[in-house]
């Protein structure tokens, strides 16, 4: 190919190919390099060479004749783009194809993944992303009590890894508790890692592992996304992109230097989204900023048969990134309600690679320290109740909270995780027969804390309780420094054997993983919950056109700082309470009680995996079919769950309340009687069970070369069953008036309504490409078939599993007894659970991406998200909504000639 | 071997252009012209530098007379753009005839002609009906070209992004008010919005054994808010349009037929949602007085509309005489829903339904070696008729027709081009209210001219020009009503008709400079207009006063 420009990457070494596509490249320094090759209309060639010390490097380079022929998504198990050591189902998503998607976020650029619902780019809320997991499943709380739903069961096991590391949101606290009334907008606490953190820019490679992730990887139970950002030498590039709700700039620029044995990179995003400006003045912004360091010692070394390797490199990244969610008051619109969030966080991580016996010593060793502060106000509207703000148990004069007061409280968190990992890996890349190509062996240990100053407000003022009937308490503030660290440990090894005979090859790795939870604060203390993880993976091409895949599993999460350290639980029964429109006579006793709701059960969640797949692959000119079949279960995932207790309440007579004397009266002791008061204890526990099962497929259709276009469709099509073993107490009416009526003896309870959703997925992608224009236009339809929820519970006067007694019994009564007449006053209609099914219309949507290359490699791109601005669609009763149009421009710009970036 | 990339000189080149060229107007406007590429939504929408330039649009509105304010002739664009092409696709737009319309014009300096602009305008003045946005700003970027694909066809295409901001919107957030429908949303309020908007379009043609092939499409989508006002107007619009062709030339008098299908399905979707500041919501549908209904936080109101549109059109290309003529006519349907419900909202309450077509005619012919005369001529008309949910049958018949014919002489002498162009534009509409028994006939006649002359220094050039407008108008409207009988109706109905029965006149003057920078060219621009009434009616609550429109930019072209 004539005219290509050949350069190597943030070197300065350029020249062009001759008429004869031949090229020469001197001056080249020795190590490590990526050569990349461009021309107009031909997609861009990065290959990763080593240039010896003295001599002549021959590489021929293939230039995809359009860029149709690119992998923007392989699906593959064995390609040199996937990661080494893993087997599982995954999705590699390069440089190139995360420069053709709409993204602000991470999240943006895993809408490549099969089954994943397209959204519109920007920062508007945050960015969890939950593997092979249907979310809006509802949660796990009743009676104003919220837990853990499916959404974030599913969101916190999906293991995010960043440059080799794991991110974690295991000790966000960022919430305002289980009976929280006002609850922040923005935050990701119980979920996972909020994934605007990451900007889509910075992104140099994305690898999700759906299936079954080798051994090296703990703490999931979804799958993970192994994330590396641009690092090395790199051509300086600026890029910057506009919509009517988002402006965002980038710049990414790194260079080599002592000889290339050190690089040195930067990256930084500024990202801004404002909200519409008349309802709130709402804004999200975010910066991020990564400065890699890597240093090569020692001589290159041949390791394992593959390419030479430096004795000893050292790799460190120094990550920051700040998200801030700013809603201002507006009293023209609504006085006294206002939001703030401002997270922020810097991690450390060195990574060190020893090239010794004939394997890699890797060790890995990272401190993430993050601050997060919430604020929230709201006006609030009480009945006249009344208060204590005791701190502690006992009995106590109480006063009165009524009207409206502004109730606000802020939330002071530090998460902190210490995480290191040694392993050693000694792989071979040839041999015949049957032979061991690789053996890993490694250990990694993690710690998590958070040193927030914690949950903060006026006590007097609470922001919390708006059903508070006499028994459950308000909430208190609450010191996060008081929460206890939890340290885990993984010891795990893997060996993967390998068989080639002539153009068949067959692989499988078989690892097992030890996750250990451990009781104390250090992984020298006990083990509270661990749990032994096989894991075995295969792959067989008899073909090189057929690949067979399955996998069987186990994985583990482990429960957050929040689910071992719950808060206190407050009750404050009202002894007395004479309320007299004269305020200098009112009179109440309140009596405290402290529970501690920790569950020092609560451990591992556990999830068994298992997929089989195959793919048929015949190039970019005939195509290729990838279909996987995937169960997970995951059992024993946390819940909050309702355990049922009683409190004695004492009762007293009044002496000296004569109306009009002016005095509140006084309390005779001792008490009159003491009566008992059921209450509940809210504690988390490993009772949820989260079942996905489906399928997934990415047909690759065979490019048209005279239309220069290719079509590919991705699907899934998933089936999930949310259930748990928590009980429920019937409608938040029908439980008040037992524990506030001392007459009424007893309730039913039933069993917790399961939720069962289908959804099915369906992406096009036609990609068509003029070279000779340098344009590449890209539509997207993404169907949404087959939507359905089910909600499975009885709604019969027979549903009830049993009755509590205000003693905070449970008494079941067999299905033979419940007609029995001792029963009559349990056999009502259950009320609404929203039980049934509701089936969402089948709809579309169709996005749109016209980019346009210019001149010295730059690139202009518009998108219109929703491009029709298809809306609403009815049917059947129910309504699907589907996000609004979002529309804008992106521009890229190797700025090497600004910064000077280039020599 | 070391050497610089080009990369970095060429994006610093390509980021420091600023262009200016004809007004971007926050008003919906119809520059007097022929060529009926102006029929856009607003002023920004205009953004070729010619008119010819932007005729060929596969978003060009289908059966619709928008009522614009009246406008001047935009510059000829002597130093700007080439001169007009003749052809089917430049004409009509009809896709068959990209590559024959083009493939003369890839040689030499238009081989691969392409331009990106940047410029700012601005509008201002009370000579505005009340549903026309008040002071508007404008900052734009263009980007347009062709290029040969092959050695058999040819693509063109346009981006345009842009950002209004309205100190003072009018009673509707509805992008094109004053169009053939007679169903609008109002409200009583006129806050500062903010409307961004990015267009794409674009077409590929090519000529293979005497076919010509082709196909063009675009995009327009739109997301506008009210702003720093305790009041949310937020709407979004989307327009996509495709057209597929065919032409096939034969043995006679350098003969070419073809034809075409269009198909268009937009919709725009307004949202008043008032907190706290209240607002009365006024759907204008016909002469009626219109029902105010009080919109409050817990009122919202949801507008969406959906319009279809079908067309298919025939042309016709010969040479005779020396002269080429083109011939193309379009037969369209136009269907359009409006509902009011979010939830349930695939049930249209209102509905305009039209029917008619387009005719084009172009002669083109070179008169010696330094002069070419271009003479266009468009006539569009239509019928429609619209139904009320809340009533049975039809409750306005409308009928618009629009003819309009325009010159174009152009001749270069030396270092010196002058342009002249001329015409006149004649719209009839015609309105039937059933429901009040009112009725509505205005023949509206806009004579137009303008001139440009330009000097080439070098490479380069400079070029001055002016233009003028001046619009009658004949026929009958209803009388105004008392203001106790009918108060919103003189206050958003009355004014507009006055305003089309009124004289007045628009003047522009523009100058361009074009400077050669290493291959390529940078365009500066700067053009002024002003438009004031001619003639006033008595108790007809006329507008009055004078509109002003400004405009500056920079750009690049290569």
């Amino acid at each position: 190919m004539p005219d290509a420009t050949v350069s190597l990457e943030g070197t300065g070494r350029e020249t062009r190919s001759d008429g004869a596509g031949r090229y020469i490249l001197t001056g080249a320094p020795a190590g490590p390099q990526v050569l990349t090759v461009r021309r107009l209309g031909y997609a861009l060639s990065r290959t990763p060479l080593t240039v010896p010390a003295s001599g002549v490097v021959t590489l021929d380079v293939i230039m995809a004749t359009s860029a149709l022929q690119l992998d923007q998504l392989i699906v593959t198990a064995d390609r040199s783009g996937r990661a080494k050591g893993e087997l599982g189902t995954a999705s590699v998503i390069d440089r190139d194809a995360i420069a053709n998607q709409i993204a602000s976020s991470l999240s943006g650029v895993l809408e490549l993944i099969p089954g994943v619902p397209l959204q519109p780019p920007g920062l508007d809320a945050p960015g969890q992303f939950s593997l092979r997991a249907l979310a809006g499943l509802g949660t796990t709380g009743v009676g104003g009590v919220s837990g853990p739903g499916a959404a974030e069961i599913g969101a916190a096991g999906t293991l995010i890894v960043l440059d080799g590391i794991p991110l974690s949101n295991n000790a966000n606290l960022q919430t305002a508790g289980v009976r929280g009334e006002i609850v922040s907008q923005s935050s990701a606490a119980g979920g996972g890692v909020d994934l605007r953190r990451i900007p889509a820019t910075t992104l140099e490679r994305v690898e999700v592992i759906r299936g079954i992730p080798s051994a090296r990887w703990g703490d999931l139970t979804q799958g993970a996304i192994i994330v590396d950002t641009r690092a090395a030498a790199t051509m300086p590039e600026f890029a910057g992109r506009f919509d009517p709700r988002t402006a965002e700039g980038s710049l990414v620029g790194g260079r080599g230097f002592s000889n290339e044995r050190q690089a040195l990179t930067i990256t930084g995003n500024l990202t801004e989204t404002r909200n519409a400006r008349t309802l709130s003045s709402a804004t999200s912004l975010r910066g991020a900023g990564q400065a890699a360091h890597r240093l090569r010692l020692g001589e290159p070394v041949v390791v394992g048969g593959g390419s030479p390797q430096p004795r000893l490199t050292f790799d460190t990244r120094l990550d920051w990134w700040r998200l801030r969610f700013d809603s201002p008051e507006r009293p023209d619109l609504e006085v006294g309600r206002n939001s703030f969030q401002d997270d922020y966080g810097v991690r450390l991580g060195e990574r060190a690679r020893l090239a010794v016996g004939g394997g890699l010593l890797e060790l890995t060793a990272a401190y993430d320290q993050q601050r997060q502060t919430t604020r929230e106000t709201r006006r609030l509207s009480r009945p006249t109740t009344p208060f204590t703000s005791n701190l502690d148990s006992g009995f106590a004069l109480g006063t009165y909270v009524e009207g409206t007061y502004s109730g606000a409280y802020e939330l002071q968190g530090a998460p902190r995780l210490l995480f290191s990992r040694l392993e050693w890996d000694r792989s071979r890349t040839s041999g015949a027969g049957l032979h061991l190509s690789q053996l890993r062996v490694g250990s990694e240990v993690r710690r998590e804390w958070n040193t927030g100053a914690g949950y903060l407000f006026d006590v007097s003022r609470p922001p919390q309780a708006s059903a508070f009937n006499g028994t459950t308490g308000y909430d208190r503030p609450r010191d996060f420094r008081d929460t206890r660290p939890f340290a885990t440990s993984g010891l795990y090894t893997d060996a993967r054997f390998s068989a080639r005979r002539g153009a068949s090859t067959a692989d499988i790795q078989a690892g097992l993983r030890l996750e250990t939870l451990h009781d104390g604060a250090w992984w020298t203390s006990g083990a509270r919950s661990a749990q032994l993880q096989p894991r075995l993976t295969t792959q067989v091409a008899p073909w090189p056109w057929l690949r067979l895949r399955g996998g069987v599993g186990v994985v583990s999460k482990s429960p957050t700082v929040a689910q071992l350290n719950p808060a206190l639980q407050y009750y404050d029964l009202v002894n007395v309470n004479r309320f007299t429109p004269a305020p200098s006579e009112r009179l109440s006793a309140l009596t405290t009680y402290i529970r501690d709701v920790s569950n020092p059960e609560l451990g591992l969640s556990r999830a068994q995996k298992q997929e089989l797949g195959f793919e048929l692959d015949g190039g970019a000119k005939r195509g290729s079919i990838s279909v996987t079949w995937f169960d997970d279960r995951i059992r024993g995932a946390v819940t909050l769950r309702r355990d049922p207790d009683f409190l004695q309440r004492a009762r007293y007579a009044l002496a000296d309340t004569g109306r009009g004397t002016g005095q509140p009266g006084r309390i005779m002791q001792p008490p009159l009687f003491f009566e008992p008061v059921p209450v509940f204890r809210d504690r988390f526990v490993n009772s949820g069970s989260l079942d996905t099962r489906g399928v997934e497929y990415v047909v690759i259709l065979p490019v048209i070369p005279s239309l220069r276009t290719r079509v590919e469709i991705s699907g899934a099509q998933l089936e999930t069953r949310f259930a748990t073993d928590d009980r429920d107490y019937g409608p938040a009416n029908r439980l008040n008036d037992f524990q506030v009526d001392t007459t009424i003896q007893r309730v039913a309870y039933f069993e917790r309504a399961s939720t069962l959703s289908k959804r099915g997925i369906l992406t096009w992608r036609v990609v068509h490409h003029q070279p000779e224009l340098g344009f590449v236009i890209t539509a997207t339809v993404q169907q949404r078939v087959g939507d359905e929820r089910r909600v499975l519970s009885r709604s019969d006067s027979l549903a009830f599993v049993g009755f509590i007694t205000r003693k905070g019994e449970l008494v079941p009564v067999p299905d033979a007894d419940k007609l029995n007449p001792e029963f009559a006053d349990l056999r009502r209609l259950r009320p609404s659970t929203g039980s049934g099914t509701q089936r969402f219309p089948n709809d579309w949507l169709a996005s749109l991406q016209v980019a346009k290359s210019l001149p010295g490699n730059g690139r202009l791109s518009f998108y219109v998200f929703n491009a029709l601005d298809k809306l609403v669609t009815v049917s059947g009763g129910a309504a699907r909504a589907l996000p609004n149009t979002r529309f804008g421009a992106e521009l890229t710009v190797p700025t090497a000639g600004w910064l000077g970036g280039a020599r | 071997m070391t050497r610089r990339p080009p990369v970095a000189s060429l994006a610093v080149v390509l980021w420091c252009h600023i262009t200016i060229g004809m007004p971007t107007l926050g008003a919906q406007d119809t520059p007097a012209s022929a060529w009926g590429r102006a029929h856009d939504s607003n002023g920004a929408s205009s953004a070729a530098t010619a008119s010819w330039l932007g005729a060929w649009s596969p978003l060009r509105p289908v059966l619709d007379v928008p009522r614009g304010l009246l406008r001047a002739p935009l510059a000829p664009g002597v130093l700007e753009a080439p001169p007009p092409m003749t052809g089917a696709f430049v004409l009509a737009g009809a896709p068959g005839a990209i590559a024959r319309d083009l493939r003369p014009w890839l040689a030499g300096d238009t081989a691969r002609w392409s331009e990106l602009r940047v410029r700012e305008s601005g509008e201002v003045g009370s000579y505005r009906r009340p549903l026309d946005v008040g002071d508007a700003a404008v900052t734009q970027a263009i980007g347009q070209g062709w290029a040969p694909v092959g050695t058999r066809g040819v693509a063109l295409g346009r981006f345009i992004l842009d950002r209004e901001r309205h100190d003072a919107g009018g009673f509707t957030q509805r992008v094109a008010p004053y169009w053939s429908s007679p169903f609008i949303v109002t409200d009583s309020i006129s806050p500062p919005m903010q409307r961004t908007r990015v267009r794409l379009e674009g077409a590929i043609g090519w000529q293979v054994a005497g076919f010509g092939l082709g196909v063009s499409a675009g995009l327009e989508s739109r997301d506008h808010n009210s702003q720093n006002v305790p009041l949310r107007r937020s709407g979004r619009a989307a327009t996509p349009a495709a057209l597929v062709g065919v032409d096939r030339s034969l043995p006679w008098f350098g003969l070419v037929i073809g034809g075409y299908y269009k198909w268009s399905e937009a919709n725009e979707t307004n949202v008043l949602n008032a907190v706290p500041l209240p607002t009365i919501l006024y759907q204008l549908q016909g002469y009626d007085e219109p029902f105010g209904s009080l919109v409050t936080s817990s009122n919202p109101v949801f507008v969406r509309n959906d319009r279809q549109l079908r067309a298919a059109g025939g042309t016709a290309q010969l040479t005779v005489l020396g002269a080429r003529v083109v011939l193309a006519h379009e037969q369209a349907d136009r269907a359009e829903d409006q509902y009011r419900n979010l939830v349930s909202g695939n049930r249209a309450t209102d509905r305009w339904r039209a029917t008619g077509g387009t005719s084009h005619l172009q002669l083109s012919r070179a008169l010696g070696t330094a002069h070419r005369a271009t003479l266009v001529a468009s006539r569009t008309s239509l019928t429609g008729s619209a139904s009320r949910a809340d009533l049975t049958g039809i409750a306005v018949d409308g009928r618009d027709e629009q003819t309009a014919v325009e010159f174009d002489v152009r001749a270069t002498r030396g270092r010196w081009t002058t342009a002249l162009l001329g015409g006149v534009s004649q719209r009839r509409h015609e309105r039937v209210d059933y429901v009040v028994e009112r009725r509505t006939a205005l023949d509206i006649t806009t004579p137009f001219v303008g001139g440009e002359l330009a000097r080439r220094i070098a490479r380069g050039g400079v070029a001055v020009g002016a233009s003028l407008a001046s619009r009658s108008a004949a026929g009958g409207i209803p009388p105004v009503p008392e203001p106790t009988s009918a108060p919103t109706y003189r206050r958003l109905l009355q004014p507009e008709l006055a305003y089309e029965s009124a004289a007045s006149r628009a003047v522009a003057a523009w100058t361009t400079v074009r400077v050669p920078v290493a291959s390529q060219w940078l365009v500066l621009s700067a053009r002024a207009e002003r438009a004031t009434p001619t003639s006033t009616g008595a108790n007809r609550l006329q507008p009055t006063g004078e509109r002003t429109v400004w405009s500056v930019g920079l750009g690049w072209q290569r």
